[in-house]
């Protein structure tokens, strides 16, 4: 243990889980990964996926200060003394391997651990699903680690180290595109893709063939370092490559799978949430209250606010249809999870847009969505009385979908109260469904 | 310094020389750098003499048991360290100052002392101890927290001839030690070879004759791979007279001994 300490105090191991710490943790902080629903300080799942994507740079600089370590050797001349000595070369190396490990698995942890305080108080669905891609996560990085120490030892010139990591993040850089992207190969990368969605999680099968492979690359990094045959140093790789490789999954589908508990719907009085959302229940009973009691105008109102939790995320051109009876509301837009929470009034709006129910389009924005929005904005100003854009959609399209809405409900308000209610009812069917024009069906073709 | 005795230590040994060669031929590079040499050594201090490529580091390296003898016997503590065998019980007690010392450069004295009192198998309990010992010997007790990279050329040499004894090596190969110490440190030097030389068998490498004079019990002179000369300090003065090349009776020795062997 003593030796330990002095590898520790005396090799790159410390400054190498300083820097991958500080880079992920920096990295973590700002951008996209602060985002949305799947932010990684909001769920355990996204916290592991944020982490494994952050990888992109930590595991090339871990390739190269691990290469850097490998020179010391053959730089320090101290081959020949400890050719004298009789403590085997693995086992002297060994304790050097070891410090490299306990740095990164340190500075892993300490990312985990700011993430995780985060988590705790956002999320009340724990689960243990995120362990398998957390624990990749860090023998990948540990593995890379002793292999760049390896390849260090192997060419001993001091460009080594620069341009492994240059090469790693190459190599990473190759994971950056949307998921299933260079499938089965980038399966074979460090990082995942980052989170689309808060109801799926990597397949615990590819964590286990990716443990295999990393396993292999940690293997091969540790017979580079120690073995005076280094070429037996390949074996591993190849081994684990050929028991991995038709193993890989071809398909995102496959990559990816749903997490059915997360996306269990919990119900309590007319609000149902996911298990992965129901730490917000408290923040939302009021808006759901309220928008039950501003939709009891309906001939037939929605019953109850439900959340629809979507494992598929703007994949689709058009959204499926849903039920009539329930308010389905879709916490991961961009609309709730937010650095600073909407108020309780602008949830309610939010919600009661198009009379309780969820835009049509997806990805693809079709040529009829003025109309769309157009037709939200009436039903919505029926329901509350007050003529008002809707909040979300302003963007370029205002002033176009401004006129549509006035006409439209200049005419409805001219219709007599019962027949208003009957067209806003059909309406709200129409863009519940996703089939047909809503505007249509609230002016009665005028518009 | 009070110390623990293990069992093996005062166990009566089953050789009668430390080192034993015959007909030693050891390769360096493409060069029969050992060519044919019969060598026995004791208890004592001695002094490897001889010009710049008579094969002083490659016997020293095959000493070590770095270099593996390319035909004949070598024997260190009584184990041929010729064949695939293994070497952990020989290297356990030897010590060794190879002529171009490598150390890390990040260690503090006392971190790489120990580390290769550690390499060296050294039972725990007995290390710190050890550490400190070899580091008061070479004199660099107040510098034993400094990193390696802090110290000047003569202290690197000390440091370098402290983690050669750590573990009180019953063989001590040091090759050219006294290179980049100063007069006073080379005095002091020459004390901690007798020293030493009382217990256990001390090869030291070197060209400075006047070393062989001040600190070793016995002179082995060597050229060309082969034994020329081996005998007390005072046999090698004898050796020579008036005519001879030198400046003191033990160079005019070597020149006269290196002279009939075609060295010069």
């Amino acid at each position: 243990m003593r030796i330990l300490g002095i590898e520790l105090r005396r090799t790159t191991a410390l400054l190498l889980g300083v820097l991958v710490a500080v880079v992920m943790v920096g990295l973590l902080s700002w951008g996209p990964s602060t985002k949305n629903s799947t932010a990684w300080t909001r769920q355990w799942t996204t916290l592991a996926e944020w982490v494994r994507f952050m990888l992109a740079f930590s595991w090339p600089l871990a390739l190269g200060v691990g290469a850097l370590q490998g020179l010391r050797d053959r730089r320090s001349g101290v081959e020949e003394l400890f050719g004298s000595t009789p403590r085997p070369r693995a086992w002297r190396v060994g304790w050097t391997l070891v410090a490299l490990a306990v740095g990164l698995v340190t500075a892993y942890a300490v990312v985990f651990a700011v993430g995780a305080v985060q988590v705790r108080s956002s999320t009340s669905y724990f689960h243990w699903g995120w362990l398998p891609a957390a624990l990749v996560g860090v023998l990948a990085l540990v593995g890379v680690a002793w292999l760049g120490m390896g390849l260090g030892r192997l060419v001993p010139s001091p460009l080594m180290p620069p341009v492994l990591a240059v090469a790693g993040l190459a190599v990473t850089s190759v994971g950056f595109g949307r998921p299933g992207d260079g499938l089965p190969w980038t399966a074979l990368l460090p990082t995942l893709p980052f989170p689309r969605s808060v109801f799926t999680a990597v397949d615990g099968s590819v964590s286990a063939v990716q443990a295999v492979w990393f396993a292999g690359i940690a293997l091969s990094g540790f017979l580079l370092v120690s073995l005076r045959r280094r070429w037996l140093g390949a074996l591993p790789v190849l081994v684990a490559a050929a028991v991995v490789v038709p193993l890989l999954p071809a398909t995102a589908e496959e990559a990816m799978s749903a997490d059915p508990v997360a996306a269990e719907l919990v119900c309590a009085g007319q609000l149902c949430l996911t298990r992965a959302h129901e730490h917000e229940r408290a923040a939302l009973t009021g808006p759901a209250r309220e928008v039950l009691r501003l939709m009891a105008k309906l001939p037939s109102p929605p019953t109850s606010v439900r959340e629809a939790g979507l494992s598929e995320r703007g994949e689709l051109d058009m959204r499926l249809p849903e039920p009539t009876d329930a308010v389905w509301v879709d916490l991961d837009e961009f609309t709730y999870f937010r650095a600073t929470p909407p108020t309780p009034d602008q949830m309610t709006t939010y919600w009661l847009a198009g009379a309780g129910t969820r835009t049509c389009y997806g990805d693809h924005i079709p040529r009829t969505l003025t109309r769309e929005v157009a037709a939200r904005t009436v039903m919505t100003a029926w329901l509350t009385g007050r003529l008002e854009p809707l909040p979300v959609y302003r963007l370029w399209l205002g002033e176009e979908t401004d006129g549509l809405a006035a006409r439209a409900w200049e005419h409805l308000r001219a219709l007599p109260e019962p027949e208003q209610a009957a067209r806003v009812q059909a309406a709200r069917e129409v863009q519940a469904a996703c089939s047909g024009d809503a505007l249509t069906t609230l002016t009665g073709g005028t518009t | 310094m009070a110390r623990a005795v293990s069992a093996a230590e005062v166990a009566p040994t089953g050789y009668a020389w430390q080192v034993q060669a015959e007909g030693l031929r050891v390769r360096a590079g493409r060069t029969m750098a050992v060519d044919g040499l019969d060598l026995r050594l004791g208890r004592g201090v001695h002094g490897l003499l001889g010009p710049n490529g008579a094969g002083k580091t490659t016997l020293i390296r095959s000493l070590a048991t770095v270099l593996r003898p390319a035909s004949g016997r070598l024997e260190v503590l009584g184990s041929s360290v010729s064949g695939r065998l293994d070497l952990r019980r020989v290297r356990r007690a030897l010590g060794y100052l190879p002529q171009d010392f490598g150390y890390y450069k990040r260690f503090t004295v006392r971190e790489f002392v120990e580390y290769v009192a550690w390499l060296k198998e050294m039972p725990k309990r007995d290390v710190p101890g050890a550490v400190q010992r070899a580091v008061e010997r070479v004199g660099l007790a107040d510098r034993a927290d400094d990193r390696m990279k802090t110290l000047s050329g003569g202290m690197v040499r000390r440091a370098g001839i402290a983690q050669a004894i750590v573990n009180d090596p019953e063989v001590l190969l040091l090759d050219e030690p006294t290179a980049g110490l100063d007069p006073g440190q080379r005095v002091r030097f020459r004390e901690l070879l007798q020293e030493l030389g009382s217990d256990s068998c001390v090869v030291v490498s070197t060209h400075l004759v006047e070393d062989v004079a001040a600190a070793c019990t016995d002179v082995v002179l060597f050229n060309a791979g082969r034994l020329v000369f081996q005998g007390t300090p005072d046999d090698l003065a004898a050796a020579g007279g008036p005519a001879d090349v030198g400046d003191s009776p033990l160079e005019r020795g070597y020149s006269a001994l290196l002279g009939e062997a075609g060295g010069w």
